[in-house]
């Protein structure tokens, strides 16, 4: 052997010996250190983090057996459907599954991926959310249900689009970059997307974190009234907040008033952000769901306030798992994008001038989506007919009605809604802490309040049976 | 046939019924509607969109006329946060002193504030006028976007800083300029506006060290030569 080379994956010296990476001086942080050093910035990209954190994925359901009885799986009734935002007398959503869209941009995605968004919710009896960019028409036409989100740059925001809502949505943050602002870097910044937002054409527009009009949670709760008052009293108002201090900004918004809180973990996606921020900013969707039902039942605000979470939701196995843990519903954003047909294997030579591949693109914030979702380039756009892609969203959302009934129906349910806690056992060590559900094998859960107990019980265990016990343990 | 006038006292009213009362005069077409006591309460006048002058004898709280279109509204007092914020067209005038966030997000129509607002007055205005007869507060025209403000006053610490576009003009001091606000030469063109937006109500534009400030457009897109004007703003 000349010189080091690569053999079965392996990179090997002269001699033939294994050259081994260091695990601080990765490929992966020397590529990053380096691009950073051309580009004289941080790096943004799409799409979300890259890291895996604590996940639904690692809870299982234990359905039923010989101590309890399952329904029949594929047959026996199982309802879905619920209604939120009724908490102050507005006209609810009504959600014919838990599931909702969540908010994206026109602007960081194309209009017809508005558009099929919008229809696929219809067909499914859901709810979809506008972004920041304000409404599209088209979306306005093809939804049924449309939240209207207030976010803090307030890019076309208009008191009559407002007025046209089935409910409206404060943003304070968002799972993906809590803490920050969006980015639309200039590529995106089409003529057309630079008048939506009253914007110079092709500028790199950097979203706003602050709202401009308040400042608190006490502030909020005036914003609120004002959008109360310019709605009528008719739509419910929906708070969504990057999870961080989930309990105590839960707390916050449901005494500002919120009608539904939305709790967005760090696994949410974006069209275009700094990499640093989605990999190190925020808590899972997991253990924000778990905060955020403990604190909404210190409260005794449960079912009151309505409790949607996101952020990473894959399917119906997600999205039980949440319901499970107390969850009213889930909003699903880049699955939602992945049924349009993102990173889809077609148009490969338009991946390939990206630097990309399919199964690995989280190009959105170039504007060059090869499949015609985050882009405003009318060639690409064209790829994306808003009826066919719509097909294709409604079909993934019905399979993921079909697996929330499933996995209802084999714990016993006759509703989504009544999964429970019970339902989950945690495969890992640290779900079962995050989450207070017992470890599998163990009918432990790793809390302090469990150790507490089982030293608790230890003691009781060695007065009855008139040992002394344990010096201190108390 | 409709009243010219119809008059409530905010006193026995919610704030519901006060705004309802609002938009059904201007539906049944009474020119004008004149508010007593108000007592500095929020999100009155709240989306108007029929034309109709609103009159509030007294002062008013938080978001009095946002995200309205197309009215006119009276303040003969002070007025809390976020005055007119996001209106769309039409007036709202305030013989008074204005808290922080004046104007914000204005997309269209006139803000007249007659004494002073606190930070961040005009905050993301995307079109429209704020006009100040005194001074402005902290980061004033933050990320303006489009439209005017003149500041009759002085300017605190920061003013337009990261703005897009649109112009701001300052009549006193200036404490100091945000990142990537500049100052530009007054045209004609811009004496005849000020005198335009400023004379209807009284004030003098002539005689007054006006300062132009507008973006310096370096935060418009990154590059990486010119790291000094972005050290503060990435």
């Amino acid at each position: 052997m000349e010189g080091g080379a690569v053999s079965d994956g392996i990179p090997r010296g002269r001699d033939g010996h294994v050259l081994q990476p260091l695990w601080v001086w990765s490929p992966e942080t020397i590529e990053d250190i380096q691009s950073k050093a051309e580009l004289g910035r941080y790096t943004n990209r799409g799409l979300g983090m890259t890291k895996r954190p604590p996940h639904f994925e690692d809870l299982t359901f234990v359905p039923c057996t010989l101590s309890r009885v399952p329904l029949e799986g594929y047959r026996e009734t199982c309802a879905t459907s619920i209604e939120i935002g009724g908490r102050h007398g507005a006209k609810p959503i009504k959600l014919s599954t838990p599931i909702t869209i969540a908010g994206m941009s026109y602007g960081a995605l194309s209009r017809n991926a508005k558009q099929a968004l919008g229809m696929a919710a219809t067909r499914a009896g859901i709810s979809t959310t506008t972004g920041d960019g304000g409404m599209l028409d088209l979306e306005r036409e093809a939804s049924d249900q449309l939240v209207y989100q207030v976010l803090p740059s307030r890019y076309g925001f208009n008191p009559h689009h407002l007025r046209m809502a089935n409910a409206a949505e404060i943003v304070v943050g968002q799972g993906a970059k809590p803490g920050t602002g969006g980015v639309l870097l200039g590529a995106k910044v089409s003529p057309i997307i630079a008048e939506a937002r009253q914007l110079p054409p092709g500028v790199d527009q950097r979203s706003p974190v602050r709202h401009p009009d308040f400042v608190g949670p006490d502030d909020m709760q005036i914003k609120i009234e004002e959008l109360r008052e310019a709605t009528d009293g008719q739509i419910p108002i929906y708070v969504k907040i990057g999870a961080c201090r989930v309990p105590d900004d839960v707390k916050l918004a449901c005494k500002a008033g919120a009608d539904v809180i939305v709790i967005d973990g760090m696994e949410g996606g974006t069209g275009a952000s700094p990499d640093s921020l989605m990999n190190h900013t925020g808590i899972p969707t997991m253990a924000a769901t778990v905060e955020a039902v403990a604190a909404l039942r210190e409260m005794k605000l449960e079912g009151v306030v309505n409790l949607i979470v996101s952020g990473g939701i894959r399917n119906g196995v997600d999205a039980a798992k949440a319901l499970a843990l107390g969850a009213d519903a889930v909003s699903i954003g880049t699955a939602a994008m992945i049924a349009l047909n993102c990173n889809r294997p077609i148009y490969l030579e338009d991946y390939e001038k990206l630097g990309t591949v399919p199964g690995a693109c989280h190009h959105c914030h170039t504007g060059l989506c090869p499949v015609g979702i985050t882009t405003q380039d009318e060639d690409l756009i064209a790829r994306l007919p808003a009826d066919e892609a719509a097909d294709r969203v409604e079909g993934f959302l019905n399979s993921m009605t079909q697996e929330l009934q499933m996995f209802a129906r084999a714990c016993g349910k006759n509703a989504v809604h009544d999964l429970e806690p019970e339902d989950l056992r945690a495969m890992t060590i640290e779900a079962s802490a995050i989450t207070g559900i017992p470890l599998v094998g163990t009918n432990f859960a790793f809390r302090p309040e469990s150790f507490a107990q089982a030293v608790a019980d230890a003691m009781a265990a060695a007065t009855t049976n008139g040992h002394k016990a344990p010096q201190g343990a108390h | 046939m409709a009243t010219l006038t119809s008059e409530i006292d905010c006193s026995a009213h919610t704030t519901r019924e006060i705004n309802q009362a609002i938009k059904r005069a201007a539906a049944d077409g009474v020119p004008e509607i004149r508010l007593t006591n108000p007592a500095a309460r929020h999100c009155l006048a709240v989306a108007v969109m029929t034309p109709i002058h609103v009159i509030f004898d007294g002062p008013v709280g938080w978001y009095c006329g946002g995200m309205s279109d197309g009215g006119r509204i009276t303040v003969n007092g002070s007025c809390g946060w976020s005055v007119g914020e996001n209106l769309m067209s039409g007036s709202i005038e305030v013989h008074g002193n204005g808290g922080s966030s004046a104007g914000a997000t204005l997309r269209g129509g006139r803000v007249f504030v007659a004494g002073t607002t606190g930070a961040r007055s005009g905050i993301s205005m995307k079109g429209g006028t704020l006009v100040v007869g005194g001074s402005v507060g902290y980061m004033s025209g933050f990320m303006m976007q489009r439209g005017t403000m003149i500041v009759c006053g002085d300017a605190a610490d920061g003013i337009g800083d990261s703005m897009y576009e649109g112009t701001v003009y300052v009549g006193g001091s200036v404490h100091s300029l945000g990142a990537d606000c500049v100052e530009a030469e007054l045209t004609d063109d811009d004496r005849a506006l000020l005198a335009a937006e400023l004379d209807p109500h009284g004030i003098a534009s002539t005689g007054v060290d006006w300062k132009k400030l507008v973006a310096g457009k370096k935060l418009w897109n990154f590059s990486k030569h010119e790291y000094d004007a972005w050290r503060g703003a990435l």
